[in-house]
C-alpha cells in the first residue's frame, strides 16, 4: 500500500497545506494506484492524467506564493459520471450521452475546485443511476475491491469503490434513492445523503428531481463532514436549495451520543434480515448505549409501501427528465430515414440500455391516462403517509439506525435478471429520499470469512430530522469510533 | 385499481415513450413489467382516502431572484454537442411541407 493513498483526505489536507507533501506527489500516488488496480475494478469511466497534473502544479504554486490554502487543499477526488464537469466527457453510463461534453459545470464540483480539490475522473454507475450494483453501466460493470466477484452496490458504485481501494481520497456521488449509501455500505466506506435541498443539483443529470442529492463518499466520518462542508449551501441556479446557514460540520463530530435518543424502526429488523447484519447492528447499539444514548424500538408503519412507492414516484419523473434524449441537442442520434418521430424512436431505442427502459416505460404507464390516479395519485398520498411515519417517529427520538442494506455485496449477475430483487436492495435506503431527510451509511463491522466469500463490509445508517446532518454525522462518527473498521484495507492482488 | 394486461399496454406505452422495442424485448420487458406491477399491488391496501398528495419532501414556497439578465451559454459550444447544427439551430428531419 502506497503510504500517501492510505492516508485520509483530512490527513492529506494537513500535510498538504503544511508543505509536508506536494499535491504533485499526493496525485501521482493516486493516478499510480488507479493504473494499478483499476483495470480490475473499473471504477472509473475516464481518468483525466494531465488535468490532475496541471491542477496539481497549479495549487504547489500558489502554496508556494503564500496562498492560503481551501479546506481541501491537495485532495484527489472523483466524481460520478452523472456530475457536469468543464472539459470532460459526461456520459452517464450511457450509450446515448456518449461524447456528450457539458458547456457548463456542476456546482458541486465547481465548490470542490474552489476549495483545492483535485479532480482525478469521472467514475461508473448503473446507466442515468438507475440500478444498486452498477451493472446496467453500458460500459461493463465495476468490481468490489473486497472480493472482485461481487458487485459494489449502485449506483455509484465506481465512487463507493475507487476509495475503498484508495484510488481517490473522496468521491461524489448522487442518491436518489440509496446510490450513495447502499454501495458505501457494500464496499466499507462512509456515504452521506443530504437533506433534499441542502447540495445544489445544479449540473447533476436528472433522474428524479425531487429525489434527488448529490453527496459524498469517504473513507471516514471527518472526511465525508469535510466534503459536506464544502458542497452545501444555497445556489441560485437550483431553486430547491435550501437558504440555511451550513453548520461547522466537523465540529459536531467529537461530541459523542451521550443523552442522544436512538429509535429502531423494528419494520427495518424483519425476521429474515442477514443474521450477521443484525449481530453488527446489535453489537453497535450495545457500545452506544454503554457510551449514554437511549435506545427504543419504533414503528413505521408504512415502510411496506416503501418500494413501490418509490419505484412509481421515481420512474414517473424518470419517464419525464429521460424525455430530453431524443437525438436533438447532444449525444446519440439514429437516423430515421427523414421521419422525426422514427429517428426519435430509433434513437432511444438504440441508446437506452434494458433498466433504463424499463423504468421509463414503468413510468410512462403510471402517469398514463386511465392508471395516473391508481398508480401516480396513489403513490403520492404514499409518500405523505410516509412522511407522517418520520414526523411521528422524530417526535419521540432524535435519530433513527438501521441496516443500510438488507444482505452485504453479491455476486456480480446474481440479481441482474430480476429486477424485483434488484428493487428490493433499496428497501431500507428509499423513504430517506421520498421524505427528504439526511442519512449516513457508515461501516460497522464485517460478515465472518465463509467457504465461498471472504470477509465483506457491513454499514449501519443514521437518519436525521431535516438539515440535521450534523447529528447524524455525530452518530456516525461515535458507532465509528465504537465500531473501528477505518484501518481495514482491502487486499488488492498487486498486479491484477 | 385497473388491471390491464401488459403484453397488450406494452405497444402503446412505448409508442407514447418513443421507444422502439426489438420484439423479443418488448415481450420480456411486458412480463417483467406485469410482475412488478403485481409486486406494487401492495399499496392498494394502504388507507390513502383523505390523505393529501405529496409531489415535494419539502413544502417549498416559490422562489425568486432578481430578474438580471446573465450572459447565456456559448451557441457554438451547445451546438458543438448537436448530432446535426446547421446556420445555428438544431437541424432535425423536416417535419412540415413545402
Amino acid at each position: 500500500m502506497n503510504d500517501l493513498a492510505s492516508l485520509s483526505a483530512t490527513a492529506l489536507r494537513s500535510a498538504a497545506a503544511r508543505g509536508e507533501v506536494s499535491v504533485r506527489e499526493i496525485v501521482e500516488a493516486h493516478l499510480a494506484r488507479i493504473a494499478s488496480f483499476d483495470p480490475l475494478l473499473h471504477a472509473f469511466l475516464g481518468v483525466d492524467e494531465a488535468g490532475a497534473r496541471a491542477a496539481a502544479g497549479a495549487l504547489d504554486a500558489a502554496r508556494a506564493r503564500g496562498e492560503p490554502a481551501g479546506p481541501l487543499f491537495g485532495v484527489p477526488v472523483a466524481l460520478k459520471d452523472n456530475l457536469c464537469v468543464r472539459g470532460w466527457e459526461t456520459t452517464c453510463g450511457s450509450r446515448i450521452l456518449r461524447g456528450f461534453r457539458p458547456p457548463y459545470e456542476a456546482t458541486a464540483v465547481a465548490r470542490l475546485r474552489a476549495a483545492g480539490a483535485v479532480l482525478l475522473g469521472r467514475t461508473n454507475l448503473d446507466e442515468f443511476a438507475m440500478g444498486s450494483s452498477t451493472e446496467n453501466s453500458a460500459f461493463g460493470p465495476t468490481r468490489n475491491p473486497w472480493d472482485p466477484s461481487r458487485a459494489p452496490g449502485g449506483s455509484s458504485g465506481g465512487s463507493a469503490a475507487a476509495v475503498a481501494a484508495r484510488l481517490a481520497a473522496l468521491a461524489l456521488g448522487s442518491d436518489t434513492g440509496g446510490s450513495i449509501r447502499q454501495p458505501a455500505a457494500l464496499c466499507g466506506v462512509v456515504g452521506v445523503k443530504p437533506t433534499y435541498g441542502r447540495v445544489s443539483r445544479y449540473g447533476l443529470v436528472a433522474f428524479g428531481s425531487s429525489l434527488d442529492q448529490i453527496g459524498p463518499l469517504a473513507r471516514t466520518v471527518e472526511d465525508a463532514a469535510a466534503a459536506l462542508s464544502v458542497i452545501a449551501g444555497r445556489d441560485s441556479n437550483d431553486s430547491t436549495s435550501v437558504a440555511d446557514a451550513v453548520p461547522d460540520y466537523l465540529s459536531a463530530l467529537g461530541r459523542g451520543v451521550e443523552g442522544l435518543r436512538l429509535g429502531l424502526p423494528r419494520e427495518y429488523f424483519p425476521p429474515d434480515l442477514d443474521p450477521e447484519i443484525r449481530g453488527a447492528l446489535e453489537r453497535c447499539l450495545e457500545r452506544l448505549r454503554g457510551l449514554g444514548a437511549t435506545v427504543e424500538e419504533i414503528s413505521l408503519p408504512h415502510a411496506s409501501a416503501a418500494i413501490p412507492t418509490y419505484y412509481i414516484v421515481a420512474t414517473s419523473e424518470a419517464s419525464s427528465n429521460l424525455a430530453r434524449y431524443d437525438g436533438v441537442k447532444y449525444g446519440l442520434r439514429e437516423g430515421g430515414d427523414g421521419d422525426l418521430r422514427a429517428m426519435y424512436g430509433r434513437t432511444r431505442g438504440r441508446g437506452f440500455g434494458a433498466e433504463v427502459k424499463r423504468r421509463i416505460l414503468l413510468g410512462t404507464f403510471a402517469l398514463s391516462s386511465g392508471y395516473y390516479e391508481a398508480y401516480y395519485g396513489r403513490a403520492l398520498r404514499a409518500r405523505a403517509l410516509l412522511r407522517r411515519d418520520f414526523d411521528e417517529a422524530f417526535r419521540r427520538v432524535d435519530l433513527l439506525l438501521a441496516p443500510t442494506s438488507p444482505f452485504p455485496a453479491f455476486r456480480l449477475g446474481e440479481k441482474l435478471d430480476d429486477p424485483i430483487q434488484m428493487y428490493l436492495c433499496d428497501v431500507f435506503t428509499v423513504t430517506a429520499n421520498l421524505v427528504g431527510l439526511p442519512a449516513v451509511s457508515v461501516p460497522a463491522g464485517f460478515t465472518r470469512a465463509r467457504r465461498d466469500a471472504p470477509e465483506l463490509p457491513i454499514g449501519v445508517q443514521v437518519f436525521g430530522r431535516p438539515l440535521a446532518e450534523a447529528d447524524c454525522l455525530r452518530a456516525a462518527a461515535a458507532i465509528e469510533r465504537a465500531c473501528p473498521v477505518a484501518d481495514r484495507a482491502p487486499a488488492l492482488a498487486a498486479d491484477p | 385499481m385497473p388491471r390491464m394486461d401488459p403484453r397488450e399496454a406494452i405497444a402503446g406505452v412505448a409508442r407514447l415513450a418513443r421507444l422502439d422495442l426489438e420484439p423479443a424485448e418488448g415481450e420480456r420487458i411486458a412480463a417483467q413489467l406485469g410482475d412488478i406491477l403485481r409486486h406494487f399491488e401492495s399499496i392498494r391496501a394502504l388507507p390513502t382516502e383523505g390523505v393529501a398528495p405529496i409531489v415535494h419532501a419539502t413544502p417549498g414556497a416559490d422562489v425568486f431572484r432578481p430578474d438580471e439578465p446573465l450572459p447565456s451559454l456559448p451557441r457554438e459550444e451547445v451546438l458543438g454537442n448537436a448530432p446535426e447544427a446547421e446556420g445555428g439551430f438544431f437541424a432535425v428531419p423536416k417535419v412540415v411541407e413545402a
